[in-house]
């Protein structure tokens, strides 16, 4: 009797049933495809950096010492861009990969608590871009206000 | 007797992950309407200031107004529908997963997933399209 009284509860238990498992497995294979595609990304914005630098060093060659150092702090303030944005980036697609490689077991194998670390990282990738998206805001804003304060 | 602890047709989804797709949910709403609010800026800037863009893109390109204005709206209609899809869907997902969690009902929270795939695929080949751009850029 007690077990009966137990079962509904089983049975109306929210579940990763075949449709949600279906589609929990083809978020994690696109997901798979981004982290690869960003990674890959990352790769040429780097490559494209550092071509772009050596041609507009071999352009200089022979130009005075004060441009030379001025092309030199752009390119400076350019790399430290880069390596910043990079490294978000990076954070952002390692929550991606660690969601796609744990939901993805955990639905193979019906690990719970592959499942809950997969979940976890999905939460955190939404997190992560959630506070970006806010410090992007807040600094767009702090531009828009400075250019209309500067404005006549 | 044995007690039967094991659901028929999959696996329970643990109260960890239901905070886990809830918290996610919560801040992918609000993703969401970030991306309907900047539907909303490009909308307006199109309204209120779509001639002089194209007037000074004609300047720097000098080509002819008509078919300009005509490349421009297909480009910002195309850029205006992928956001508003992507924000609809997000914003769907996240509300559904929301619902199924809180009613404890599979169908809801089924639904809510399948929007969440079909943005995830449409994400996924965006990414893929912006990466294979940015080879063709390299060369």
């Amino acid at each position: 009797m007690e077990n009966l009284e137990q079962q509904p509860a089983n049975l109306f238990e929210l579940q990763f049933d075949e449709n949600a498992k279906s589609s929990v497995l083809t978020i994690t294979r696109w997901a798979m495809i981004m982290v690869i595609s960003s990674i890959l990304g990352y790769v040429i914005s780097i490559v494209k950096y550092f071509k772009e630098k050596s041609k507009m060093n071999s352009f200089l060659e022979g130009d005075d010492e004060s441009t030379y150092s001025n092309v030199s702090t752009i390119q400076t303030t350019g790399l430290i861009s880069m390596i910043v944005s990079v490294a978000i980036g990076l954070l952002i697609t390692y929550f991606l990969y660690q969601f796609a490689s744990k939901a993805k077991s955990g639905m193979e194998t019906m690990s719970s608590y592959d499942v809950n670390i997969g979940f976890a990282n999905f939460k955190n990738y939404f997190l992560t871009i959630g506070i970006l998206a806010i410090i992007a805001i807040v600094f767009g804003v702090i531009g828009f206000i400075s250019m209309m304060t500067m404005m006549p | 007797m044995e007690q039967q602890n094991e659901p028929l047709f999959g696996f329970p989804v643990e109260t960890s992950t239901q905070r886990s797709l809830l918290s996610a949910a919560g801040w992918s709403r609000f993703l969401a309407i970030l991306g309907f609010v900047a539907l909303g800026i490009i909308l307006i800037a199109l309204i209120l200031g779509g001639n002089t863009m194209i007037s000074q893109f004609q300047n720097v390109l000098t080509v002819d107004t008509t078919a300009l204005a005509g490349i421009i709206i297909v480009i910002v209609l195309i850029v205006i529908a992928v956001i508003g899809v992507l924000s609809f869907l997000l914003f769907r997902g996240a509300n559904l997963v929301k619902k199924g969690i809180y009613a404890n009902s599979q169908d809801l929270f089924n639904a809510g997933l399948a929007s969440y795939r079909t943005f995830f695929l449409l994400y996924g080949i965006l990414s893929v399209f912006s990466l294979l751009l940015n080879i063709y850029q390299l060369f």
